[in-house]
């Protein structure tokens, strides 16, 4: 008689799977610095790790839960390049490129190479696992792109240290020749030298724009294509002086910043006395008479340098006559007594140093063909 | 504001202290090359004994590593 069987089954429970893959080392999204040309970060130094994970647990507890990426069958990584014109799929596993480094016991995929803006690498990622007690077999994919992104880490401001927009030009307080530095920063640093092209410009109020014409421009010194312009007060009436900036080679960073400056004489005060003849006696026949001028510091050592001082003495109801310019007028006369002495003042402030400008239109020039500077009083004559 | 990345060669105890010897590329005996990204959460002692390289110092490292 032959042995009827039956089998019994050793049950399992499916177990419980979770897989990632860790990105490591930085992001899908890489950043390219156009101003500095340069990747954030530099795989080539600091590479991406796509690192897969594959966790499993068993709701009866045989198996330990734990990290079974090791255990994984028929891994491959796919990269395929999209550069923007053409798409270029790599070998499955490029273990022997080194852009692209597979680790065959982990199954870590580290990626050194950098990619440019618009570049895209398709990254997929494939694995088995295969449950033997079950005979189950269990199948995990993973895709991403990695690409980058063109930023300008650009904060770029153009630097005019203590120069303000409107300047007052103290003919007292004299300065000579002075340079106006400016700076172009990125944020907090400066930018070399050597990325950045200063312009600086003033202002034509006959044409009404803008020139880099300063060949007849007596208050330039120098540095006209420079971050700072060295220029001299003594000629200087009235300027606009703009400097254009720009970092880079490109002309989004372009800055500007303007200036006025202008020959400013403030508040002062002056006025004539008499040194000798404020009393006329009989046997008197000498005045003399002493002019001054003060600002609010004080009164000034030499006004003439500043002012055209012009003196005025008159007797009794006579009319003012100019006696002279200059700081003291000495008057000699017999005729002192026939009344009262009155001194008078006119205290013009000077301009700038002005070329001279002849009837028809030519320049007052020296033998060698220099100009011919002076200065002028600004302000008309009026004598009553 | 200028965020400009800067790289860094650490020993390599101050990196399995970063926990970044798993992705960043180094040995024991030259240590590390690990960037400003992976300082965020360290005290200040690290980056004191950090040695800053200049970005092609750090490929150059990285190329002396695979020798």
């Amino acid at each position: 008689m032959k042995l009827k069987k039956n089998t019994g089954r050793v049950v399992y429970s499916p177990l419980s799977y979770i897989f990632q893959v860790l990105e490591m080392g930085g992001s899908a999204m890489q950043k390219y610095d156009v101003t500095t040309s340069s990747f954030i970060p530099n795989r080539q130094a600091t590479p991406l790790v796509l690192l897969p994970s594959l966790i499993i647990s068993d709701p009866d507890g045989i198996v330990a839960t734990a990290d079974y990426v090791k255990q994984m069958k028929g891994v491959a990584w796919t990269l395929t390049i999209n550069d923007g014109t053409s798409t270029v799929p790599l070998p499955a596993t490029s273990s022997g490129t080194t852009n692209y480094i597979i680790d065959p016991t982990t199954h870590k995929l580290t990626v050194k190479t950098n990619l440019y803006p618009g570049g895209v690498i398709h990254v997929k990622f494939f694995g088995k696992y295969i449950d033997t007690r079950r005979n189950e077999v269990q199948e995990f994919q993973w895709e991403k792109d990695l690409g980058c992104e063109a930023q300008t880490d650009m904060n770029v401001t153009l630097d005019a240290g203590r120069w303000r927009h409107n300047v007052r030009l103290l003919p007292m307080k004299h300065w000579g020749q002075f340079g106006i530095p400016v700076q172009l920063r990125n944020g907090k640093d400066a930018i070399p030298d050597a990325k950045c092209v200063y312009q600086w410009q003033w202002w034509n109020e006959s044409t009404r724009s803008w020139s880099e014409d300063f060949s007849e421009q007596p208050w330039l010194v120098s540095g006209e294509n420079t971050k700072e312009i060295v220029i001299d007060q003594d000629f200087i009436q009235k300027l606009v002086l703009r400097v254009k900036a720009t970092a880079f080679g490109n002309n989004a960073t372009t800055q500007y910043w303007t200036t006025r400056l202008r020959r400013w004489y403030g508040q002062f005060d002056y006025d004539v006395e008499f040194l000798r003849g404020k009393y006329i006696f009989h046997d008197s026949n000498i005045v003399v008479l002493n002019a001054w001028v003060a600002t609010a510091k004080g009164q000034l050592s030499n006004p003439c340098k500043y002012f055209d001082i012009e003196l005025f003495f008159a007797i009794g109801a006579n009319g003012f006559e100019s006696v002279g310019y200059g700081e003291e007028a000495i008057i000699q006369r017999n005729d002192l007594q026939q009344g009262q002495p009155r001194a008078g003042i006119l205290c013009r402030e000077l301009s700038a140093m002005r070329a001279i400008a002849l009837d028809n239109g030519s320049l007052l020039c020296t033998d060698d063909g220099q100009p011919i500077f002076a200065q002028f009083p600004t302000k008309s004559r009026e004598v009553s | 504001m200028n965020k400009k990345l800067k790289y860094y060669i650490v020993s390599a105890d101050d990196a399995r202290r970063l926990g970044v010897t798993a992705y960043r590329q180094g040995n024991e005996k030259d240590g590390y090359l690990v960037h400003s990204g992976d300082f965020v959460c360290a005290t200040e002692d690290f980056l004191e004994r950090a040695m800053e390289v200049t970005e092609n110092e750090a490929v150059e490292f990285v190329k002396s590593l695979e020798q």
